[in-house]
């Protein structure tokens, strides 16, 4: 049996732990509902296993927060073999457990819909919790503007919170736009790509242009086989 | 096995120098007395805030879950304790066990000024006689605190007696790096560095010096893994941190 190991890789993955902890805690200092919809969920557990690069993290949701636990691959010992609220190896240990590579993950945090099929991510557990988890991180509303004024103070920070929020609703705003216009901004106005009727229009003529050429080889065909 | 911090029957060491074994606890406590005050801010500068990952790795390797018994020993300013006492929740208990008074009082205070309270308890115990029933804790916890205690087989026994069966004890602690190198800078900052700060930051030097010198008498990994097999634990094993300067030590009671 193995007795020891090096684990400054395991104490980084820690390290991760508790900033995202912090983080998380503290943005939710800022959204009372969202931190009241998340300790309704009374220590349940939400294990999130992710392979290249592998890294696994536990999600308890307390009434005091939520607690980000690192969970160590070579530590599967469980005396009582119960539920716990150390992370372990046990997939029965977590109310939820989500396996998936990096890739799958970013890959499903960009998707618009809630569905998680056909996005490369395994899911094993309480669906229905991870499904409300899900719903309860798309309406998280952080209130910056509270916090920027907490870090300097209530004139100077309302007018950078303003700004801020200008800048982002013209950042979506514009995007959307681009995103809408783009297309015919490069056909009609750019003339960089062809209409679709264009384009249909071209492989009608194709088709006409290769009818008559097998119609002529055709011809050629029966015309040769008569001069013999 | 014999503890081998004690070198004849009636002398162990305090750092590197021999004492009478009974005149060990209270020089102890002098340099506890002494440090308490300003023992968080200085292990944050020792370590560059590194002592919090050592501990949280620590709690996420302990097993405890809600409703369990958890006892800190030397649990000092409660880093541990605070963690522990919101995995155990309501329905758990955690005791935070020190033999210093002052080092107590600075935890008790700063965990009741945090809001933690409720499932804590704060009770002034010898590690090496502790005064809790057999088979009372589901894992029991000493951070930085086992260097410091006389008798280190007696107080590892004490442990084994009062965890349940199947309950876990884990031991964080400094330990002495093997790549050379590692060992000769640490040696630098340790005996150089360390002492200098104290002075600076604690006002007191000496403490600190006691600090550097108790990690080198300290029993290394191997030999402490062997005193928890001898004592009765199984499953015993150790994880090294941060170049190898602190040992994980972690033993199950059968």
């Amino acid at each position: 049996m193995q007795t020891t190991t090096s684990s400054d890789g395991a104490l980084m993955v820690s390290a991760l732990a508790a900033t995202l902890e912090k983080a998380m805690n503290k943005a939710l200092n800022y959204d009372p509902a969202t931190q009241q919809a998340l300790a309704r969920f009374d220590n349940k557990r939400l294990a999130v296993k992710m392979t290249q690069p592998t890294l696994a993290l536990c999600f308890t949701f307390t009434p005091q927060g939520i607690n980000v636990n690192a969970i160590h691959a070579d530590e599967t010992h469980n005396p009582t073999n119960s539920p716990t609220n150390s992370p372990t190896n046990n997939t029965a240990d977590y109310d939820a457990v989500v396996t998936g590579s990096a890739r799958d993950f970013i890959q499903a945090a960009n998707q618009s819909q809630s569905s998680m099929a056909d996005s490369g991510i395994t899911i094993s557990g309480n669906v229905a919790f991870l499904s409300q988890v899900q719903g309860i991180a798309k309406t998280i509303d952080i209130d910056w503007e509270d916090a920027i004024t907490q870090a300097i103070g209530p004139v100077a920070g309302h007018g950078l919170a303003s700004a801020i929020s200008t800048a982002v609703a013209a950042s979506k705003r514009n995007s959307a736009f681009v995103r809408n216009n783009l297309h015919s901004v490069l056909r009609d106005e750019l003339l960089l790509v062809p209409a679709q009727e264009e384009i249909n229009a071209f492989c009608d003529d194709v088709d006409h242009i290769k009818e008559q050429a097998d119609r002529l080889e055709a011809k050629l065909h029966a015309f040769l086989h008569a001069q013999k | 096995m014999t503890d081998n911090n004690k070198t004849q029957s009636d002398t162990t060491h305090f750092g590197y120098e021999q004492v009478k074994t009974e005149e060990k606890a209270s020089r102890v406590a002098d340099v506890f007395h002494s440090v308490a005050a300003k023992y968080d801010i200085m292990n944050d500068i020792m370590s560059g805030g590194i002592h919090r990952i050592w501990k949280r790795f620590t709690i996420e390797v302990s097993g405890v879950r809600t409703g369990h018994k958890v006892l800190d020993i030397a649990g000092g300013t409660g880093d541990l304790t605070k963690k522990f006492s919101r995995i155990v929740g309501e329905t758990g208990q955690v005791v935070l066990a020190d033999i210093n008074a002052s080092m107590l009082n600075v935890g008790r205070d700063k965990l009741i000024d945090q809001g933690v309270a409720g499932n804590v308890l704060f009770t002034q115990a010898d590690a090496q006689h502790l005064p809790f029933p057999d088979n009372t804790f589901d894992c029991i916890s000493i951070a930085f605190g086992l260097r410091n205690v006389t008798d280190k087989d007696l107080a590892i026994r004490s442990m084994l007696r009062v965890l349940k069966p199947g309950g876990r004890l884990l031991i964080l602690e400094f330990t002495q790096p093997d790549n050379p190198l590692v060992q000769k800078t640490y040696d630098a900052y340790s005996f150089k560095i360390l002492p200098i700060m104290g002075k600076l930051i604690a006002n007191d030097a000496e403490s600190y010096r006691y600090l550097a010198e108790s990690i080198r008498m300290h029993p290394d990994k191997d030999t402490l893994k062997g005193m928890l097999d001898d004592a009765g634990f199984s499953l015993s094993k150790y994880h090294l941190f941060t170049g190898g300067i602190v040992a994980l030590h972690t033993a199950i009671k059968p």
